[in-house]
Order: structure tokens, then sequence, then C-alpha cells
């Protein structure tokens, strides 16, 4: 793994793969594969929206007060690729805190922090902004995105969580130290199993998409899975340093 | 060696036709069984004296329009003040048109006592008209259960499963290209499917009877900017379609290699490239200065993501129709990466209805100009009379296929049964290491051939008896001393083997022969308009008002103009203001071709950035 950080570690997964899906979506009856060229395309159309629209700018902080699930990498996927910082809202005082300038919610925020420019409700505008981002998704502004984004330096700041500031370099670690445990298989699945967005199950679902063999799914707790779905002991997943 | 190998060949085509012979004394002593009936099909595989033709040879009458009161109507009902009914109850604008020989040409003559007569030339070579409409298969079924997508008044396609089904999933585009009667540049407003309309269309076009195996080409404006692209590829393919191809100017694959890559991924085969000569210069009417080096760079980023390339070329006499043998040379020195070449003579649409007489009589070109020009520069190895067959001849293999593969399969075969005036094309055979060449016809007897597969087709003898004969008769029709230098019959079949499923995709390093099909399409334009052409029409547009024959929708009435009128998204001017503007490559400039040179360019298309508000509640995109 020669990727210093996780922009060109992601960067480099949604270019050379060879599974079905980066990811697996549970639609109600069965998974269903989410190919890496929508993944890719959605990340992009985000972190377009975000900087085109709502003027993110590197060193900007946006907030996900989400329960885990897909649309978390894809977002965080984003705002790294614009050399923002991404704030996991794990308890109140987070969203207060970190002063960012756009919140994505799945629930009404009632009381937006101060310079907030916008707040995306995940059921109510989400599609609408895949869509505008899918507009704005251009060969130019795709290429400028991607060109930016293996620019960051592993020193950059990539999240703040617990109170812990955690660059580009110490999550390439934290997924270097996870792949070391749970080394790479083509054809597997790892089910994540957890909706809370903590930083050993992020680990996981990114050292699954950058690497290229293997698909990740989101899972609650407790489930069964077919085959060929392995769950991860998220226990096992160190801490970054 | 090579004696003993020619000398065995040569008695496999004698025992193959001896074998033929012999078995066909019995064959046709017995009554033909009945057809196989498909579950695709709305009756039993027709026998070859039950498939219909339209009238064919001259002098012959037939219904076309008349060049000013189509417009005149059409424009009417885009501006609200005639209805759309008018089109699909009446005979707005319809004369009918004599097909005559005259003076060593074919012309098309009609009169219209509003705006007098008018006159055109089909073909400067009424013996490889003749040639050509000899050589036609036949139609395919008749559609059955189509209502709800064939419902255009005397435009409405009649017959056949088609063979291409065009979207245009925006008319957005970034050149422009002048004239261009679809870019939103120039017709001042936004026509562009939702994901929902795209799958709709994708999912009326596989609901009725004949259910044919098509092709689904995405178009446009230019396709690969609509936001549905992936997609769209994605769902065809989900939802069985056998080729995805994208009618593109190729721009957006030069300049991000990774949207090549997705695209294979999502499912495109094919890329149906723009392309319009072998040098700058002759590119120079689109606009950019270094296009051909563009379209290059876009060449070798299609083949890199695994998909294959048909350039096309839209042929003006007197302004680039020096560039056919050119273009057809590069194709050959290309022949890993390319198997298709796809010329197609001009047709008058757009603000070229426009034209004056002098100019259209002038730049007028036809499938008969073309076959000569290429008989012509390569000093005569290509035959026009032996070599031509009309697009509609591939109906023939269409058959066998159907045949052989029984009932039980969901989907009918991809059948090209277009009007014999429609076009025609050759095959070559390329050797793309050594770039020896020959036309297929040149060592196969095409004609003979699909003569012969009537003969299987009709007597209906069971999937083995059948495959027995097109054995016998592919090989019988085979003549291995007129391949060309390095092919042998192994190869041969070898070849055709690889290329059963009919793509015309590139070699791999182990096959250094490929299949390059040559065509010529001529679309009509309103003085060459001719309604049992569009009533067989094979590449129809699938819209939100049906699908439509390709012309009628491009020129006739005009069916284009009319639906993206009444569903236009915005004005062009609004569209920018709320979405943005995409680049566009224009101005004779040259333009960056691939990422490393975007990435270094400045410019950004920025958008009025949200302000911070009290309280910003749900986000407000628009």
């Amino acid at each position: 793994m020669t990727a210093a950080t996780l922009n060109q570690f992601l960067l480099e997964g949604a270019r050379e793969h060879d599974r079905d899906g980066v990811f697996a979506d549970w639609n109600g009856e069965r998974w269903v594969p989410m190919p890496d060229w929508r993944a890719d395309r959605h990340a992009i159309r985000i972190a377009l929206v975000l900087r085109e629209r709502f003027g993110v700018e590197p060193g900007d902080t946006v907030c996900l007060s989400l329960e885990l699930r897909l649309e978390w990498a894809l977002i965080e996927r984003a705002v790294w690729g614009l050399g923002a910082i991404s704030r996991p809202v794990l308890a109140p005082r987070d969203l207060a805190e970190s002063k960012p300038v756009v919140v994505f919610t799945q629930s009404a925020l009632e009381d937006p922090p101060a310079g907030c420019r916008a707040v995306v409700d995940m059921d109510a505008d989400y599609d609408e902004l895949l869509d505008y981002g899918g507009v704005l998704d251009t060969p130019e502004r795709a290429t400028q995105f991607r060109a930016r984004a293996r620019q960051t330096p592993p020193e950059a700041l990539a999240s703040i969580e617990s109170g812990q500031e955690l660059s580009h370099a110490a999550w390439m670690a934290g997924i270097a130290r996870f792949h070391e445990q749970n080394p790479p298989e083509r054809g597997r699945t790892q089910v994540i199993a957890t909706n809370r967005p903590e930083r050993a199950a992020r680990t996981a679902l990114y050292a699954g998409w950058g690497g290229g063999l293997v698909r990740s799914a989101i899972a609650a707790p407790g489930g069964t899975h077919p085959d060929g779905f392995v769950t991860l002991s998220l226990e096992g997943i160190n801490d970054h340093g | 060696m090579a004696s003993l190998s020619s000398s065995v060949s040569h008695t496999l085509r004698v025992a193959a036709g001896l074998a033929w012979e012999a078995f066909q004394s019995v064959n046709t002593r017995i009554p033909d069984s009945p057809s196989p009936h498909p579950a695709w099909a709305p009756g039993p595989l027709p026998k070859s004296y039950e498939r219909t033709k339209p009238p064919l040879g001259w002098p012959r009458e037939t219904d076309s329009l008349c060049p000013r009161c189509v417009v005149e109507v059409r424009d009417a009902i885009v501006a609200g003040e005639r209805d759309i009914s008018e089109l699909v109850e009446g005979s707005t604008g319809e004369i009918p048109a004599t097909i005559l020989e005259e003076n060593g040409r074919v012309l098309i003559r009609k009169h219209c006592e509003s705006h007098g007569s008018f006159e055109d030339t089909l073909s400067i070579d009424p013996k490889l008209s003749e040639v050509l409409e000899s050589r036609f298969f036949g139609r395919d079924f008749k559609a059955a259960d189509d209502a709800h997508v064939h419902r255009h008044g005397t435009s409405t396609i009649q017959y056949g499963r088609g063979a291409v089904l065009t979207v245009d999933l925006t008319n957005r585009c970034n050149m422009m290209c002048n004239p261009c009667f679809m870019d939103a540049n120039q017709v001042g407003y936004v026509h562009e499917l939702t994901l929902e309309d795209i799958k709709r269309i994708l999912d009326d076009s596989i609901s009725f009877k004949p259910r044919r195996q098509l092709s689904v080409q995405f178009s446009g404006g230019e396709p690969t900017m609509s936001p549905h692209f992936l997609e769209a590829c994605a769902y065809a393919k989900e939802i069985g379609y056998w080729s995805v191809q994208a009618a593109t100017n190729g721009i957006r694959f030069m300049l991000e290699p990774e949207f090549a890559q997705q695209a294979a991924e999502a499912g495109l085969n094919m890329v149906y490239l723009q392309f319009d000569g072998v040098t700058n210069q002759s590119n120079a009417h689109r606009h950019i200065s270094n296009l051909f080096d563009a379209k290059r760079v876009a060449i070798e980023r299609v083949f890199e993501a695994g998909m294959d390339i048909t350039p096309v070329t839209t042929v003006v006499n007197t302004v680039n129709e020096e560039q056919v043998g050119p273009i057809l040379d590069f194709m050959i020195d290309n022949s890993d990466m390319i198997g298709a070449v796809s010329f197609q003579p001009v047709s008058f649409t757009g603000r070229d209805e426009e034209i004056s007489d002098d100019d259209r009589h002038r730049q007028r070109y036809t499938v008969s100009h073309l076959a000569h020009e290429l008989s012509r520069y390569y000093g005569g190895k290509i035959d026009v009379y032996r070599d031509f067959y009309p697009l509609g001849s591939l109906g023939a293999f269409t058959w066998l296929a159907d045949h052989l593969r029984g009932p039980d399969v969901s989907f009918g075969g991809m059948n090209c049964s277009c009007h014999p005036n429609c076009g025609a094309s050759l095959i070559l055979v390329v050797n793309w290491q050594t770039k020896a060449w020959e036309p297929l016809t040149a060592f196969f007897d095409i004609e003979r051939f699909v003569s012969d597969i009537n003969v299987i087709t009709d007597s209906a003898r069971g999937v083995g008896l059948s495959k027995m004969q097109a054995l016998m008769a592919f090989v019988r029709n085979l003549d291995p001393s007129k391949m060309p230098p390095g092919m042998t019959v192994a190869k041969f079949l070898k070849l055709l083997n690889r290329k059963m499923g009919a793509t015309m995709s590139s070699s791999t390093d182990e096959d250094e022969w490929n299949i390059m099909w040559v065509g010529g399409m001529w679309f009509q334009d309103l003085w060459t308009y001719d309604f049992r052409r569009t009533e067989m029409c094979v590449i129809p547009y699938a819209t939100q008002e049906g699908e439509i024959s390709f012309c009628a929708y491009n020129t006739g009435v005009g069916w284009r103009k009319i639906v993206e009128n009444m569903h236009m998204v915005a004005k062009t001017g609004e569209w920018f203001k709320d979405k943005g503007r995409h680049q566009i490559y224009a101005g004779d400039r040259p333009m960056a071709l691939g990422p490393d040179e975007v990435a270094e360019e400045n410019g950004e298309i920025r958008l009025p950035v949200i302000q911070p508000i009290p309280h910003p509640g749900t986000v407000q995109l628009g």
C-alpha cells in the first residue's frame, strides 16, 4: 500500500478494483451491490455541491450527525477530497464546538450552529443534492477534484472526533494495521455490525474501499448473513496512534 | 504445407458442395416443416416466400413530403397555433412522389400545388441501386400490441424489431458545431430526460412483440453530459439489452479516463464516435483546432477501457468527401482498436432545411457516391457491385440465428431489416498486424449463402439438421484461394466464432485478424423523404412520446422539435442561471488532451455560494 493519504488511497480503490461492488446495500429483501463507479460518482457529486454551492474550502469543517450508513463513506470521502475536515457528531457538544459550514443530518436540526450555511436532511434533501451534483459532474470538475485531492499532504487534518485530531497519515496508519489483521480477500463481503460511526468501523469501511477487493456491508448487530459475508470484530481494530 | 492446406480446403469446399446438393435433393422434395414460433415473436418465423417487401424498382410511386408545407405545419404546432393531432390523424404536408431513372441517375421528383416542384438525386449509379434492391432480404414481422409506443400517424413504424434504439439523454453539448439542430445552446431550451423517463422508455421498448434484442444507443446533444448516463447504461443492461452504445464526441472519455473505465463497468459496449477526418484541418468546421488529436486520444481511452469503437463521419460533397479514403486507411491502420466505421452521407436537416437548391445539389452525397469513391480510391480492389449489400441483408443472418436458437428464448436476434434505400455496407477482413485486407465478398459468396439460408429456414428441419446445413452452406460458399495473404480457413472460422455475438470488437493479441464493417447510412431529408422507408425504420428514437422513426424524428414532420418543446425542462438561460454553465469547446481554439492538462487549468465554473443564514433549515439547492 503506497498511498500516503486517504484521498490517494480511495482514488486508487476507485480506479483499481476487482469486485462487483464496493458496498452491499440492504434493500429490504436482499443485499444489492453498489458498484465502484456509482460510489465514485456520488462522492464526486457530493464534493462538487459542497464546493460549488456551499463554498466549502480546505480547512472547513463538515459535520455528520448520522448513524453509520454507506452514505457516510461517500460524504466523508467528498469532504476529505476537498481538503476539508469531517466531524462525526457523537455528542451534542460536537456540533457547537466544531463550527461547521455544512451539517448532514438524519433528523431536523432545531438550532443550527452559527456560521452554518446549509443543513442537509438525508431523507428530504440527499437525492436532490445528488441530482444537482450530477449536473455539476463534468469531466473538468471531476478531474480537478481528483487532482486536488491527490495533492493533500499526509499531515493535513482529516477528521476531529472525540476530541482527537486525526491526520490523513494517522488514518492511513490505522488502515495499514487493519489490513495486517484482516488481509483483503477477493470476493469477500465484510460486515460492519454497528450503526455507530466509530473510528474503528469507518477504518474498516475505508480499508475495504481503497483496497479494491473487498465489499463492505453495514448491518445491525446480531443479524445472520449469506455465505461469503464475514462479520468483523471491531474490538480487534486498533485505535489510531 | 501451404499447397497441402489449400488442397485440403479445396477438397472440403467441393465435398461440402456435393453434400449440400445431395441433402437438398431430398430436402426439397419433402414439404416444408412448420416454422418455430419463438416466445418473443407474434407468430411463427416467416418463410422467405411469406416475407413482404416494399415496392422496389422504378419507376414507382411513393409518398413523400413537401419541404415547405411541412416546415410551416411544424412551426405552427410548436407555436401552439395548430394541434399535434393533425400529425397523428391527418396527412399534413404529404404529397406523392415518383422515383425514376433519368440521365444515368435515380431521382425522386414531386410536386406541391402550393410550393411547386422538387427534385433530388437518390443515386448516381442505377445499376448499383438495382443490385442493392435485389439483395434485400425481406421485411421483418409487423409489430403487434404496440399502439402505446407506435402512434404517430403516417410516420408510425409498422414493421420490424429494429436494430438500434436511440435515446437522447440530453440536448446539452460541450461543443458548438455549426450547424447543429440539437444543441441546447442553439435551440434555446434544455431537453433532458430524468432517470425515471429513461427507465420508462427502456421498459416500454421491450413491452411489445416482436420482442427484440436491440442495441440501445444513448445520444443527444452529448449523452455523457447527462447526469444519468452511467445509470442509463446499467439499467439497459439490467433489463436485458445486449449491446449498449453511446453516440458521442468522445471528449469526456478523453478528458477523464476514469469515466471511460466506469462506462465500461456500467455496461457500455461501444462508442459511436463522431469523426470527420484524419487531420485537424478536416475537423475545423467543429471549431476545435486540435480536434483530430483529441479524437485519437479518445480512441485510445475507449480501447484501454475495453470498449468497441465505431467512428462516424458525415460526408458532404465538395466539403469533406475526399476524406472518405483516408478515413478508411486510418481505420485499417488502427484495426486493432477499431472494428467498424460508419459513413453518413449528408442529410439536410435543422437549419439546413433552409439550404438553397444550388447548394443542396452541389453538396448532395449518396451511398452510390460513397461506393464509387471507395472503389476509386483503392484502385478497384473494392468492387462496387460485388461487395456492397443493403444494410437490410444482414437480416438473413438473424433469421438463421433465430432458427438455430430455438423457441425458448425471450428475445429475438438483432435484425437490421431496413429499406434497401436506407444504406449499404461492405465487410472487410483485416490483419491488424500486417494491414493486409480483402473484402469478405472476394472469397465468400454471400449472395449464394443468403439463398442457402432461405432454403434452410424455409424447410425448418429442426436445430440439428439446420446447423448441419448451415455448416455445409458456409463451407461450400468459401473460396480459400481468394483469401488475403496469411488468412486460412481455420483462422477465418476462429474469427467468425469470435464475432458470432455480432460485436465489432477489436482483436486480442492472439487474434491477428479482425472483421471491419464499413457502412454507408443515408438518413433522409425533406427532399428525399419516402414514407415506405420510415414505416420500416430499424433505428427508432425512443422518446417521451413513443418510438419514432429516425427520419421522422430528425426531419420529415420534425417530431424532435415537437417532442422537445412539449417536454423541455427549462429555457437555456434559466438553466445556466440555476445550475451553472458547463465547459464548451469552441472558438477554434485547442483543447486540453487529457486530465493532466485539465488539472493545470485554473478556470473554475463557480456558482453563487449560499450565504450563512440564522436558521438555514433544509438546504435549498435551486
